[in-house]
């Protein structure tokens, strides 16, 4: 004689849901996309930055890349604070960009010139990471 | 020229060769020459909305989209007036889309509108982005709509109004700003939407988009608009200096980069027995979203469950660990511990009691693999054909019917051959709920191309209301009206002589037995009139190929069995068999209910339909397996809980199902369960069977394992591992391969396909499957030729009989075994609702289902809510002969008069169907007649909240029309075609 039992209720360890160490790691950390694109980045950098270098293949293309590199100045390294920078350097931004009107070339480019926008924005477009390397 | 002759074209100077009539589009994109487009899908067919796709042929300018090959045209998509009208249309498309693909989620290397403006090389788009004047739609749990990034293709409309036929959307032409809207204009989650899913798997963009997708997919999305907003204004800023290109070209790279992020395994659903198969999207172990595209059976198409439903995947319900009982409760313990402990007891009652004392029931969840191991387990490892599944509670009935018939028990053809025929009929099944991407298909052919659609059924449901004719016939009388009008046909000469002579058998005999079922007498027992019924025989003698769709209104009754024979007699007389577009559609439920008796889980089957019966099959498996079998066919399901009763049934080890609430008569049931000595439930959660267990195994849903499943169409098809097994939980192929080991098997199984290679070895049906074939999204459908040659259409050339021929079956018809009376004056209908399945023990798991549908509720009909002053959530006690239940009221006309029907989505045995149900079964199969059944109402409270929330999508209000009516968009007056330049502020 079995009765049901019913009251019983399995536990349930929700770090399981955390798949392996990385994943948790990320978990834990607020800034997990950098651990991510980090990742990413080794495992498919040189096959994602071919497609740079096939557009490159196009003059008009490659002139286009090339301003825009220039234009963000090209970061150096990924650090995970990078993201703080981001928010930080692209605030300074929106207090242009909080005025309805565009902002101008100027205006923009001098908030470019703090070292922290730009390694913010660098990372903003990490990939910009990759660019550099190859041109 | 004629339609379909083929001819030469040129494109671009190229020499194409092509057919009349074929779309130019088509022809463009097979001879891959680049022309962009948009709106533009096969699955969809051409929408004409974008405005990209404009080539030049014979020097005027048409949508190639909208063209068909008509001569020996010279088509150019290159010339110097076509490139200028494309690029005049992608820049209108960018003036309703704004460009922020490194942000964006869509950015995943497959979006439409990203592929499109990358291969047309526009450096410049003319107009700028202007954001439209409307809030993003997020009230809808599974999907948002933001109207700013929609550029009115259409193509979510299309597939709403003409592939789901849901008819939700439309766009708004007349708004100064056009948008998408739902019904007639509210919010997404306030609307008839059933969330399928069609219109954000078609949406060229981010416009409509998985929430699961939100801030996930891509490295810089989900950022906070304070960061984004500048973001994209920098960009912007820089575009004149660099061109959209090297934009375009930065988000590619970050997308390639995404392929490390996002895992993208195919996998094939496991709810319901159509067999949807698509990626699934993961990160870790979150789902990010479903994406369906080249399933062989569904293309573009899901249903909500297939699409939204897979949170049970990660629900904290899941077994992680094996549990064993100890006094009052279970406790943790580990798998060698729980395997030893199930093999040793394994031993002792078969030491004590004979093999046949073990039961075991597989599981139509599982895949053909598991199945295959569980009967091998049984027959070869223990003993006894005590080996079940749970189609015992379904399809047993329509196999018999057609094993009778046409000697193999599967659709006859697959679901393409559904869509093509000109009439379908329906038969208790609301496959709008139940089999809802199949539904999609006959609602598309009949809403656009003419197919004719009867539907007979207790209740004016979804199919019901579309029907051409809607038939209610007197709860279990569908024999009968299908006897009659088989009879009214052959009397009147309308029969297929010529099928009948060279094809078909016992003729006479069966003719002979139609005796009774003249139309007087017909339509005396049915209830329906006699002009109705020789408008359906008209209909079907009428009709260019029937195919007929039944499913559990049919088989769940005393004489299911008969009624499928009769299904399958009329398909005989009419013709309409061994060809395409024609045929019997048992419309099997599970995702592998079919492949579950398939592979041999039957008590007197051998895997592939092979007989128990037949020593020379007996021998062939005993060397296959190096053992000797039992010989007597065992028990089925039914037989097995009274042989517990009884007490010469000790031990039950059941995978994946929860008979403790599915089966009819729980309470007889659950008694049963009591009484064993050894229970062993393997599931993926604590479910109410499992309470009653002595052992629990955790199992790996199909995310988490490798296999085969087989659908409605006996179509096999591969699933690939997404995520790793949860916790302790293992595939249920390992569990049973560690049970057999420990009762000696020496079993050394690595993969699946090491078991389907063994199974299709030996069995007959299967011998060409290999898991090379079934790659990808490829699939067979069996039977299959050692060649490797599979068959979509059964019975080409003759039938599964020696003779070749079909056999037809006489029949009587036998009364329902529970009618209403004075006493228990109520007929209970019930099955499933759309969005649950089954008892919902998974669909319950997703927060957006449940937030909808939170439980079950008893439809009652406007007049009998009258009669017992009834409104919607009152409260009532349903009492049957066996048991009772307690319901929340929704009066609904769906229903008539005094038939109420309760669906079985409820966990628990206060509102469980099968609290109620009753222990007679079919009479050929044990399948649980639960179609019939009496009972009587107690009002509990008049009063009380609906049971049904106000946003579920029954209480929304289609707005049904054909497409997106691209015309109005035309007709508008700031519309140009893009041969010009847009007039200002136009469209
Ligand atoms: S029913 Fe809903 S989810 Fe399905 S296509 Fe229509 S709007 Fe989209
Ligand atoms: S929401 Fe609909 S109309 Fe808008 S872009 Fe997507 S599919 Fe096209
Ligand atoms: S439940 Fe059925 S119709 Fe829905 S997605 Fe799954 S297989 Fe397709
Ligand atoms: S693809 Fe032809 S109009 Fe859109």
């Amino acid at each position: 004689m079995a009765k049901a039992i019913e009251n019983y209720k399995p536990e349930f360890d929700e770090k399981l849901l955390i798949q392996d160490e990385l994943a948790r790691l990320v978990e834990n950390l607020s800034t997990s996309k950098v651990t991510e694109l980090l990742n990413a980045l080794l495992e498919n950098g040189p096959q994602s930055t071919s497609v740079i270098v096939e557009k490159m293949n196009n003059p008009s293309t490659r002139q286009g890349i090339e301003n825009l590199a220039r234009f963000l100045g090209l970061a150096g390294q990924l650090d995970p604070k990078l993201l703080r920078g981001l928010q930080s350097g692209l605030s300074a931004t929106s207090e242009i960009l909080g005025s309805k009107r565009s902002p101008t070339f100027m205006e923009l480019f001098r908030t470019m010139r703090s070292a922290e926008v730009r390694r913010g924005i660098a990372m903003g477009l990490a990939f910009v990471a990759g660019i550099g390397s190859k041109s | 020229m004629e339609y379909g002759q083929e001819i030469s074209i040129t494109i671009n100077g190229i020499e194409a060769t092509c057919r009349v009539g074929e779309l130019l589009i088509d022809v463009v994109n097979r001879y891959k020459q680049t022309l962009p487009q948009i709106c533009y899908n096969e699955v969809l067919g051409p929408i004409r909305t974008c405005d990209t796709c404009f080539v030049e042929v014979d020097s005027k300018l048409v949508r190639a989209c909208d063209s068909r090959v008509s001569h020996a045209m010279a088509v150019l998509s290159d010339s110097p007036s076509a490139k200028a009208a494309q690029i005049e249309a992608i820049s209108r498309v960018l003036h309703n889309h704004d460009l922020y693909c490194t942000l964006c989620e869509n950015n995943n290397g497959n979006c439409v509108i990203h592929n499109t403006i990358s291969a047309s090389g526009i450096k410049h788009p003319k107009y700028e982005f202007e954001a439209k004047p409307y809030e993003i739609d997020a009230s809808h749990p599974f999907y948002r709509y933001d109207p700013s990034q929609c550029i009115l293709c259409g193509r979510c409309v299309e597939a709403c109004q003409d592939l789901q036929v849901n008819e939700t959307l439309s766009i708004d032409w007349s708004l100064e700003r056009p948008r998408v809207i739902w019904d007639d204009g509210v919010l997404a989650g306030e609307s008839s939407c059933v969330g399928c899913g069609h219109c954000v798997t078609v949406c060229p963009c981010n416009a409509l988009i998985e929430k699961s997708m939100l801030g996930e997919a891509g490295f810089l999305s989900g950022l906070p608009s304070s960061l984004t907003t500048p973001m994209i204004a920098l960009t912007k800023a820089a575009e004149p200096a660099t061109g959209i290109q090297s934009v375009m070209a930065i988000s590619e790279m970050e997308s390639r980069l995404r392929g490390s992020q996002i895992k993208k395994t195919k996998t094939v659903c496991t709810y319901c027995g159509v067999g949807c198969s698509f990626e699934v999207w993961t990160k870790g172990r979150k789902i990010l979203k479903v994406e369906p595209s080249d399933g062989p059976t569904n293309a573009v198409s899901t249903c909500v469950k297939g699409k939204f439903g897979w949170d049970y995947i990660n629900s904290k319900e899941r077994l992680t660990t094996p549990l064993i009982r100890d006094g009052e409760g279970f406790r943790e313990t580990s798998w060698d511990e729980a395997i030893s402990y199930i093999a040793r007891r394994m031993r002792e009652i078969k030491g004590e009691a004979g093999a046949d004392a073990l039961g075991f029931i597989s599981s139509s969840k599982c895949t053909n693999e598991e199945s295959y191991l569980m009967q091998k387990l049984a027959r070869a490892v223990v003993g006894t054909n005590n080996i079940d599944n749970c189609s015992r509670y379904c399809q047993s009935p329509a196999t018999m019917g057609l094993w009778r018939t046409v000697g193999i028990g599967g659709d006859s053809g697959s679901v393409t051959d559904i869509e093509a025929a000109g009439l379908v009929i329906i038969i208790g099944s609301n496959t709008a709920e139940s089999h809802p991407v199949i539904a999609t298909r006959i609602k598309r052919s009949h809403k656009l191309k003419g197919q004719r659609l009867i539907v007979a059924d207790l209740r004016r449901h979804e199919m019901a209301e579309r029907a051409d004719i809607f038939l209610h016939p007197k709860p279990g009388t569908d024999l009968v009206w299908l006897s009659g009008v088989t009879r009214y046909i052959y009397e009147n000469n309308l029969a297929d002589q010529e099928f009948l002579t060279s094809k078909v058998e016992n003729l006479e005999n069966y003719i002979a037995s139609l005796e009774p079922f003249d139309l007087e007498t017909t339509s005396n027992i049915t209830g329906i009139s006699k002009e109705t019924l020789i408008e359906v025989a008209n209909e079907i003698v009428s009709a260019k190929g029937v195919v007929i769709c039944w499913a559990m209104g049919v088989t769940q009754h005393n004489g299911g069995s008969d009624t499928s024979t009769a299904i399958s007699n009329l398909l005989l007389i009419t013709g309409n068999y061994g060809k395409p577009g024609c045929g019997s559609y048992p419309l099997r439920g599970h995702n592998n209910v079919q492949g579950a008796s398939d592979f041999g889980s039957m008590p007197a089957m051998m895997p592939g339909y092979e007989k128990l019966s037949d020593p020379v099959v007996v021998a062939k498996w005993e060397r296959q397996w190096g053992v000797d079998l039992p010989k007597t066919a065992g028990l089925d399901n039914h037989e097995m809980v009274d042989a517990i009763h009884s007490g010469s049934l000790k031990a039950l080890y059941l995978i994946g199902e929860d008979m403790g609430l599915v089966d009819a008569n729980i309470n007889h049931v659950q008694s049963a369960f009591e009484k064993l000595e050894l229970f062993v439930v393997q599931d993926i959660f604590f479910s109410k069977t499992a309470q009653f267990a002595d052992v629990i195994l955790p199992a790996s849903p199909s995310l988490e394992k490798e296999g085969t499943f087989t659908n409605t169409e006996r179509r096999i098809q591969r699933l690939y591992q997404a995520l790793e097994p949860l916790g302790e939980s293992r595939p249920d192929w390992k569990i049973i391969t560690s049970i057999g080991n420990a009762l000696g098997a020496n079993w050394s199984y690595g993969s699946p396909e090491e078991i389907m290679d063994e199974a299709s070895r030996c069995a007959e049906i299967f011998v060409g499957v290999t898991y090379g074939a079934l790659e990808g999204f490829s699939s067979l459908q069996w039977p299959v030729k050692p060649d490797g040659s599979d068959t979509p259409v059964l019975f080409l050339d003759g039938f599964a009989f020696p003779s070749g021929k079909a056999q037809l079956y006489p029949l009587e018809f036998i009364e329902p075994s529970e009618v209403t009376d004075d006493e228990f004056d109520l007929h209970v209908n019930n099955g499933r609702l759309l969005e649950h399945f089954h008892e919902g023990n998974m669909t319950y798991k997703s927060q957006g289902i449940s937030s909808r549908t939170p439980g079950t509720f008893l439809e009652v009909s406007p007049e009998l809510a009258k009669e017992r002053n009834l409104s919607d959530g009152s409260v009532v006690r349903l009492t049957s002969r066996r048991g009772a239940v307690k319901v929340s009221v929704l009066i609904s006309d769906r229903v008539q008069g005094r038939e109420v029907y309760l669906p079985m989505n409820s966990q628990s045995n206060e509102s469980a169907i099968n609290a109620l149900t009753s222990s007679h079964t079919d009479r050929a199969t044990h399948t649980p007649a639960y179609k019939e059944l009496a009972v009587k109402m107690e009002v509990l409270s008049a009063k009380g909240k609906s049971p049904l929330p106000k946003n579920n999508f029954r209480n929304g209000v289609r707005n049904p029309q054909m497409g997106v009516l691209v015309e109005s968009k035309w007709e508008r007056s700031d519309y140009v075609e893009p041969s010009q330049p847009r007039k200002d502020g136009g469209l």
